[in-house]
């Protein structure tokens, strides 16, 4: 009896390791070694060749079938306070100062940044939002709660809300327009700028395009391509005349994804909810069965020489 | 015996590897810069074996400001806008001081003039690094003009075609064909104060270096944009390091990094007086004007390279033939 306890527990603390490790670390490495689709698409914002002239924000809204502008692209009061991305604006450029005097402001487009590993698409808990092979983060309106964890996870602050729209409330930010880069084209954003501030391409080419214009300019840009690392990496990529601090860009993301910081916690949820119940309930049946043989062991004794029960 | 097998195995695999890298050789040398693209050579160079210290380039297309166009009608959207007038006469006075023909005519054969569009298609940019049609006009135009006039409205210089456009008359060119840019002033001596103590004013003599010394006004006002005259107010005086203030000067003249003593020959406390060659007792009048400085001196250092005074018969041989005026001298000037 004894020799088949031994068995027992050692059978039962191999096959509980089993079960407990094999399922969450294949799960983390498999994704830890995922650099992300080779051929994924990118956006990279010159921010030294924009002017502020609106072009992209009046696009972004006939490609996405939003409410016109409300301030004409002549009026320049616009830009007197710093907008934020909403549910009728997927995309909105700022102006900020620029440091010499005399200079035109620096302006930056702000828009969703598509990141390599969505935090919005991990904290989501049904699934809306996937990333996209092409590179886009994707809403699917059928399957959303409305329950805006993605606006809290977003490091950039960019999901809205239609509030104005109580019966069916959707999550907007921009798309991409997967549809177009589907079908071969190019965002509206970036077909539309007249300076071609935004350049279209595969995300490697741009980052080699980015590194090239900083190399052959010296002392014109920042030794910085925002998004390169930012948060883990981001789909749209920036490179600045002008420090991103100064540009409303946040710099205490770190070059983790965001989705890494849960994905331990998460990866165990289902290992706690299923292996424990199981080897506690196990636990309990041995020691059951056991009290019910008396006699075939020392029973060990309370305080008052009665049987423990 | 099974040892070998695997050292036959073992060279046969080094022979092949041996083999295959004969017969994929690397170039030994990859042609670069302009030998790379798929141009005749003569297009750019006007004979063979050209260098880099002597590029025998065919002269500029447009090396003439004259010979360019007065006004340029850009009309690529003419369905939806009015064309743009392009002053090209004005601009190309403009460049003449702030690099040439070539800050817009960037990566230009010699001979010819290409279109924008030559090389800057309309269709989406296979080429990330390259600009399309859209963005090469508009950057072309936007950096100096967002910097001067911060206006960036597109009716600056597109005209929106409107439903009674059909009615709408092109501006003729010939009203702005008399706008000319304005010739920069040359001063005949340019005095900068300095922050050297023992010689606060550097006398810079510009008309003799422009008049005498044929120095292009490129040759200096090198990359200078717009803004640096059109908002001079408002342009923060940039901070030059020492070699910064110096360098222009360097090139031809000796500065510190020389001799420390040379300080006192431009700084000094008072405005040096132009210099006139007539001090020498050589006046460059109109008999020997058109003589070259590097006929006469050996350096920047204004020594010559004569022993001794010169005289008429230091460089001019058979004296007594000469008929002056009718004969200039300069064709018996005995070799130097």
């Amino acid at each position: 009896m004894k020799e088949n306890r031994r068995r027992f527990l050692k059978e039962l603390a191999a096959g509980s390791s089993t079960v407990l490790l094999t399922p969450h670390s294949e799960a983390v490495d498999s994704v830890e070694h995922f650099t992300g689709y080779p051929d994924r698409v990118g956006m990279l914002v010159d921010i030294s060749l924009c002017i502020g002239c609106r072009k992209c924000e009046e696009a972004c809204k006939q490609s996405n079938q939003l409410p016109p502008i409300t301030v004409p692209l002549e009026d320049k009061t616009v830009f007197q306070r710093q907008r934020r991305t909403d549910a009728e604006n997927y995309t909105v450029v700022n102006q900020y100062a620029n440091g010499q005097p005399g200079m035109p402001g620096v302006y930056v487009k702000k828009q969703c940044m598509h990141c390599e590993e969505p935090a919005c698409a991990s904290a989501c808990l049904v699934g809306a939002l996937t990333k996209s092979k092409e590179g886009a983060v994707l809403y699917n309106k059928e399957v959303c709660l409305g329950c805006r964890y993605c606006m809290i996870a977003c490091p950039f602050g960019i999901p809205a809300y239609e509030y104005h729209n109580p019966a069916s409330p959707q999550v907007r930010k921009c798309t991409l327009c997967y549809e177009r880069i589907k079908s071969g084209g190019v965002p509206a954003c970036a077909a539309i700028c007249p300076n071609e501030a935004i350049t279209f391409g595969k995300r490697s080419g741009l980052l080699k395009l980015a590194s090239e214009k900083i190399l052959n300019n010296p002392g014109k840009y920042q030794d910085h391509i925002y998004g390169l690392t930012e948060a883990g990496g981001t789909t749209w990529l920036y490179i600045s005349q002008v420090p991103f601090a100064a540009l409303g860009f946040p710099m205490n993301l770190g070059v983790k994804p965001f989705a890494e910081y849960t994905r331990g916690f998460l990866s165990a949820v289902p290992v706690v909810f299923v292996v424990w119940p199981a080897l506690l309930g196990a636990f309990y049946l041995f020691a059951q069965n056991r009290l019910r043989q008396p006699g075939t062991e020392t029973m060990p004794t309370g305080p008052n020489g009665e049987a423990a029960t | 015996m099974n040892w070998k097998c695997l050292a036959v195995v073992a060279a046969l695999f080094i022979c092949l590897a041996g083999f295959q890298a004969v017969e994929h050789p690397e170039p030994a040398s990859t042609p670069s810069g302009s030998a790379a693209l798929e141009v005749n050579c003569l297009d750019c160079h006007i004979g063979p074996n050209p260098t880099k210290e002597d590029p025998r380039l065919a002269p500029c297309p447009r090396s003439a400001t004259n010979s360019g166009p007065e006004v340029v009608l850009i009309d690529r959207l003419s369905e939806q806008y009015v064309p743009v007038i392009f002053a090209h006469k004005l601009h190309a006075q403009m460049a003449e001081i702030a690099g040439g023909c070539v800050v817009c005519h960037h990566f230009n054969p010699s001979r010819r003039i290409l279109a924008c569009q030559e090389c800057h298609s309309a269709a989406s940019p296979g080429n990330l690094a390259k600009p399309g049609l859209k963005g090469a006009y508009h950057r072309q135009c936007l950096n100096c003009h967002r910097e001067w006039s911060h206006e960036t409205e597109c009716a600056v210089c597109h005209a929106k075609k409107t439903a009674n456009s059909a009615r709408v008359r092109l501006p003729d060119p010939a009203d702005i064909m008399g706008i000319l840019h304005p010739n920069a002033k040359e001063p005949i001596t340019k005095v900068y104060a300095t922050g050297y103590e023992p010689g606060k004013l550097v006398t810079f003599r510009h008309q003799d270096h422009v008049k005498r010394f044929g120095f292009k006004c490129v040759n200096c006002h090198r990359e200078q944009n717009c803004s640096q005259c059109h908002t001079p107010a408002e342009t923060a005086p940039r901070s030059k390091t020492f070699t910064e203030y110096h360098a222009r000067c360097a090139a031809c003249h000796e500065t510190r990094e020389h001799r420390t003593e040379a300080c006192a020959n431009c700084h000094s406390d008072t405005e040096i007086p132009p210099f006139s060659h007539e001090k020498t007792g050589f006046a460059l009048d109109e008999t020997h004007q058109d003589a070259a400085c590097s006929d006469c001196h050996v350096s920047s250092q204004f020594s010559t390279k004569f022993s001794a005074k010169p005289t008429c018969s230091t460089c001019h041989e058979e004296q007594e033939k000469i008929t002056y005026p009718e004969r200039l001298p300069g064709a018996k000037v005995a070799s130097l």
